[in-house]
């Protein structure tokens, strides 16, 4: 590898930019680099200036001045973002992240989740929508049909399928026009997974969802030939706030040996 | 905030110290070398080698002048932080777990671990300094005062020294806080402070209250001359460490359950915390992630400007804060200000 320092030039805002060749495995390489010097000036006391004179020793000695980069890195951003609910905003923004990448749609203008396409604020657009088709199922169905092929050509995935439910321009299916027309209990359901085998409809029952009030259904998804569990429950709660509760307080909680997950049983419930 | 992350040490780390000026960090390890950091850019300057054993501490005189190490290798040594040479070893009949000097800089304090059939002592070692330079010119071979475990206490862990090198504060394994006088070495008070052994003593920038970190999960503000327990601070983990710092309210902590312990902790990486609490109302106000294992050792700059923190798995971070630490303050604490403020103008 050998190095040609070709130009240094002043620009006209204080940087340099300085253009070098470098030729590398038969390849040549035209290295740019745009460069400020800062001259930062701190104040110390006597003794603290004198010591940045001493020799290194030990492991250190005969480097060279300025920190080594065998010992010495500079890690990752981390955030100390003090406040009294720190905890809550910690969690706040898991949640947020959370939703996020699991969506794997997400809109450039408002970052929520459905397709860019002419946002602002797709859901609002298509909450509208839901309202007004909300009588007429099977013209909603057609409407869908026409408007996905009209205006969604840039938010479909090339050669991806997408069902009639998830492309753009469908009803929002967490909008209230939504709720009122499917079933009440889909949305006071939470799904476990991550359960013990052991763990049965009366275990989880007695054992884990006591406090939370009178539970409609518990069903444990089983093996069809074996009969044993899957390591997955459905919980439907007395209400979506319990059900709300029960995610809060259970997610990532240990029981029978294993960490739990629990989530809501139909993707992202509240926008 | 971008942390300084030093992988200098192979093994654990025991203790990280500031020296009093702020600008160097003195990390000791399991892994028998010490080392010397500038705080500023993380720039090592130099390793003391010397021991054969894990050093279980470090400290540095006022003068930046002479640091001291003890060591599982049953020895105490100090060393001229300048040029990294050993200037003197005392040996002792077991592993040595904490070393101070006095406020003063003429003693040098010394727990000595309660095993092999030693009850555990804390040795106070004197030295003899040039009334004009400073410098060590003498050190007395034999200890001028040894604390031998008090009855009814099991040997201690950590100790250190109250305003001028008054008394000597210690703090043992089965959880109980001592104090004895350090010019006769008289046994004077003790408490019962935590449930379990006490990792970490540190003290207040001018030594008239300490706070203590326990394996119980808690870390207790204590006064040097009632003992009375003024602050408690809750976490979720079994605590290594605690500080407080100068310059801002507030308290840090440091600690995890070990993987190793535990059956049912999620795989949590990157997230061994040390833990911000505000000194005076005992709440949590913030978590700095990026260990890889539980902290084992906190120190805040004499300066307040920045905090180490040294873990199980070997990396030492220093942080410095940035603006919005600086700035956070409770809403009373605003009113407060706001009112000297309107005072002073009137």
């Amino acid at each position: 590898m050998s190095t040609n320092t070709g130009e240094v030039t002043k620009n006209s805002d204080g940087t340099k930019t300085v253009i070098s060749y470098r030729t590398e495995n038969g390849q040549k390489f035209k290295v740019t680099q745009k460069i400020r010097e800062v001259k930062v000036t701190e104040q110390v006391p006597k003794v603290v200036a004198d010591r940045k004179k001493w020799a290194k020793y030990g492991e250190e000695k005969n480097s060279p001045p300025g920190p080594n980069q065998a010992t010495t890195q500079l890690g990752e951003e981390v955030y100390l973002r003090l406040s009294r609910n720190w905890k809550l905003l910690e969690e706040e923004e898991l949640e947020k992240s959370k939703t996020k990448s699991e969506g794997g749609i997400t809109c450039r203008t408002c970052g929520n989740a459905h397709y860019t396409m002419s946002c602002p604020f797709k859901s609002i657009m298509s909450d509208l929508a839901a309202l007004e088709a909300g009588n007429a199922v099977p013209e909603a169905g057609e409407e869908e049909a026409g408007a996905a092929a009209a205006s969604t050509d840039g938010g479909i995935i090339a050669g991806k399928y997408v069902p009639p439910s998830r492309r753009a321009g469908t009803k929002d299916p967490s909008s209230n026009a939504y709720r009122d027309s499917r079933e009440h209990d889909d949305m006071c359901t939470i799904k476990i997974t991550q359960l013990n085998e052991n763990a049965d409809e009366n275990v989880l029952r007695e054992e884990l969802l006591f406090p939370f009030g009178n539970i409609p259904r518990v069903v444990v998804v089983r093996n069809r030939e074996t009969g044993r569990s899957r390591g997955l429950a459905f919980v439907t709660l007395s209400s979506e706030e319990v059900a709300e509760q029960a995610i809060r307080l259970l997610n990532g909680r240990g029981f029978m040996n294993l960490i739990l997950n629990v989530e809501w049983s139909k993707p992202r419930v509240v926008e | 905030m971008r942390p300084i992350m030093l992988v200098g040490h192979e093994r654990p780390l025991t203790q990280v110290k500031y020296n009093r000026e702020g600008d160097l960090v003195f990390t000791c390890s399991k892994d028998n070398v010490a080392s010397v950091w500038f705080s500023i850019n993380g720039e090592r300057l130099g390793t003391l080698e010397g021991h054969t054993g894990a050093i279980w501490s470090i400290d540095v005189d006022q003068y930046t002048d002479c640091c001291v190490t003890g060591s599982a290798d049953y020895s105490v040594k100090v060393w001229n932080v300048s040029n990294g040479k050993v200037v003197h070893t005392w040996n002792a009949p077991v592993p040595v777990k904490r070393v101070e000097f006095s406020p003063c800089g003429n003693y040098i304090l010394a727990v000595l671990d309660d095993v092999m059939r030693y009850p555990g002592s804390i040795n106070i070692y004197e030295v003899k300094r040039d009334a004009n330079t400073h410098e060590i010119v003498e050190f007395v071979e034999e200890p001028i005062l040894i604390i031998d475990t008090q009855e009814g206490h099991k040997g201690a862990t950590v100790a250190g020294w109250s305003t001028e090198g008054r008394y000597i504060i210690a703090g043992h394994k089965d959880g109980k806080v001592s104090k004895y006088n350090a010019k006769t070495g008289e046994f004077l008070k003790s408490v019962e402070a935590h449930k379990q052994t006490i990792g970490d003593i540190q003290f207040s920038p001018d030594r008239s209250y300490f706070i203590t970190a326990s394996r119980d999960s808690t870390a207790h503000i204590l006064d040097v001359e009632t003992f009375e327990q003024l602050k408690t601070y809750e976490a979720d983990c079994p605590l290594n460490t605690a500080s407080i710092t100068p310059l801002k309210q507030f308290v840090v902590l440091g600690g995890g359950q070990d993987a190793k312990d535990v059956t049912t902790t999620s795989a949590r990486e990157g997230k061994f915390e040390a833990r911000f609490y505000h000194k005076v109302f005992e709440e949590e106000i913030g978590r700095v992630k990026g260990h890889f294992g539980p902290l084992n050792t906190i120190a805040v700059d004499p300066q307040g400007t920045s905090y180490t923190s040294g873990g199980e798995d070997g990396f030492v971070r220093i942080h410095h804060f940035e603006k919005s630490y600086f700035d956070f303050k409770y809403d009373v604490e605003k009113a407060a200000e706001a009112k000297q403020h309107m005072q002073e103008i009137a």
